[in-house]
């Protein structure tokens, strides 16, 4: 099981948190003309990645908040979390 | 019954407390302190089970978790269990168990009508021949084929125990309670560190309980329970007996398993039958021991073929002899102290070296002692159904390849040791890169991928002195 630091928390177990897939991934702008492919690339495509991966989770059972991420998908080592508001970089 | 194979003056079992308990609806006596396995081997029980597929008579062969054979059906407090260890087993006032897979009984069974036709049930028969006519399948072959499937029956009640869950937190999780398993709870523990240390058995100490080795002017069973009643009275450690550590998973986190009340004819109100323990440890030592190998010869699935080191725990533990007549099959000096064990308890052993001219202490100490020792000779086969009767024996030459003429001679047990193999299961769990260690001929963890150190004979190292001072150093300034 994982061991995960909430930026808000800090050290707590995998199974408080709850998973919200890939980080990475932005909505397409409002306002403007979307194809199609755009949409389903938003709405359901994502890369199974094999490696460093951001990724959401949300602290479910503690301060309900969602945060960032960053874990190696094959290691499960984790680099580091982060606010969700907080920029990637 | 009497106990008839308990030695008067042996062991750690207390003989105040006599126990009675049923075995295939015989009434049997043991001590308290004993398991199913010593009490039925002190009562001259050695037939306990039936081979899965060819109902061979089996018994018993080690002394603990490393057992392969004495798998029972036990009954407590008007519920029934499956699969149980009869060595893991601990005995209590009332206990029931039953040999499984033989009808109508382990002494005769029918099902082993399928060795004499093992030529047409080989290795991977495929049970689908049985085809034809076609109406047979699902009236005949099907039932039966089902009823062969399997060993012991799974309760159809509900259980009613209780069995909780607990989250734990640790700087240091020990798992074996050997002498490197002490000497670093104790050391890392005088540093205030937050310390559980774990037994898979009742008793702690490990290897200290039958080793003769004397640690400062104490006896390694003394030194091992001073060192356990120091910690019980520290606040940071946590000691817990009769937990076996079984799973260890990603980022340090560590599954254990407490047997409150196995031991026990009945769970205690309020009381779990069972505790899970998830622990995250900061540090992780394995200190797991290990487990000795057998030797392969003919027949050696035959009851009365054993460990040497189980048949030196059940006589220094239990006080349990194995037989009166050991014949003893080594490949190195583990073998000798099985067998100076017995000759000073009155028994004398026959010693089979493969090695043609060993020169050690244990093997001089041997010597002095009269015991009877053919060096390069090994055991051929083993003769007798139920239990060994005799064994064939013969001399090897010294590339190993040719062997003199067969010889028979009388025994009642055969005791084997070929060496011993780290217990690497947790190391490996963790992600551990093991590696090959051309000196004992054995896998020991290697590069480690998680928090985790190993230590002791679990790491290949099986002199005491080299591990109590390794696992000193390697705690004593931590935390």
């Amino acid at each position: 099981m994982l061991h995960i630091k909430c930026p808000h928390c800090g050290m707590r177990s995998q199974n408080e948190f709850s998973y919200g897939g890939d980080a990475t991934v932005k909505r397409p702008e409002l306002n403007k003309e979307i194809s199609d492919q755009d949409w389903d690339n938003f709405v359901y495509n994502r890369k199974s990645l094999r490696g460093k991966h951001l990724e959401l989770w949300q602290h479910l059972s503690g301060c309900r908040q969602w945060i960032k991420v960053e874990r190696d998908t094959a290691t499960h080592e984790i680099f580091r979390t982060m606010k969700a508001n907080e920029d990637i970089s | 019954m009497s106990q008839s194979y308990r030695l008067e003056n042996i062991g750690l079992i207390n003989r105040d407390k006599k126990i009675s308990f049923k075995f295939n609806g015989v009434t049997y006596y043991g001590y308290e302190g004993d398991t199913l396995a010593s009490a039925l081997i002190a009562n001259g029980v050695h037939l306990i089970g039936r081979s899965f597929k060819y109902h061979r008579p089996r018994g018993f062969f080690g002394a603990g978790v490393d057992e392969p054979y004495a798998i029972v059906q036990l009954y407590r407090n008007g519920e029934t269990e499956p699969n149980i260890k009869a060595t893991e087993q601990e005995l209590f006032e009332g206990l029931e168990a039953t040999s499984v897979n033989c009808w109508p009984n382990v002494n005769f069974d029918i099902g082993a009508i399928n060795n004499f036709f093992k030529i047409f049930l080989h290795a991977g028969f495929y049970y689908k021949t049985f085809m034809w006519p076609k109406s047979f399948w699902y009236k005949v072959y099907e039932p039966f084929i089902r009823k062969a499937a399997g060993f012991g029956v799974a309760s159809t009640k509900h259980d009613n125990e209780r069995y909780e869950h607990k989250y734990e937190y640790c700087d240091l999780l020990i798992a074996g309670s050997g002498p490197s398993g002490l000497a670093s709870a104790y050391a890392a523990a005088k540093n205030g560190a937050r310390v559980i240390l774990a037994e898979d058995k009742a008793r702690f100490g490990g290897s200290l309980l039958t080793s003769e080795v004397s640690i400062g002017n104490q006896s390694g069973k003394e030194w091992a329970d001073g060192i356990i009643a120091e910690l019980k009275e520290m606040p940071n450690v946590t000691v817990k007996n009769r937990s076996q550590v079984f799973g260890y998973y990603d980022h340090n986190m560590l599954v254990m398993s407490e047997r409150i009340s196995d031991h026990l004819p009945k769970t205690k109100k309020f009381h779990p039958k069972q505790k899970l323990w998830y622990i995250r440890a900061k540090e992780v030592l394995i200190s797991a021991g290990s487990i000795e190998r057998p030797i392969v010869f003919g027949n050696n699935d035959t009851p009365g073929v054993m460990l040497s080191s189980a048949a030196k725990e059940y006589l220094k533990v239990y006080g349990v002899l194995v037989g009166r007549n050991p014949l003893i099959f080594t490949n190195n000096d583990s073998g000798y102290e099985a067998a100076i064990e017995f000759k000073k308890n009155g028994v004398d052993p026959i010693i089979l070296d493969t090695r043609k001219d060993p020169q050690s202490e244990i093997v001089d100490e041997a010597k002095n002692l009269g015991i009877n020792i053919k060096f390069s000779y090994v055991v051929v086969a083993a003769q007798g159904y139920k239990k060994v009767k005799s064994a064939d024996i013969a001399s090897i030459s010294d590339d190993k390849e040719h062997l003199g003429t067969i010889e028979n001679i009388k025994c009642d047990c055969i005791c084997v040791s070929g060496f011993w193999t780290p217990t690497i299961h947790l190391a490996s769990q963790s992600g551990n890169k093991t590696k090959f260690n051309e000196d004992i001929d054995a896998f020991v963890p290697g590069t480690s991928k998680q928090n985790e150190t190993t230590l002791g004979a679990a790491n290949g190292s099986y002199t005491l002195g080299e591990t109590l001072k390794n696992s000193f150093d390697s705690y004593s300034s931590f935390f």
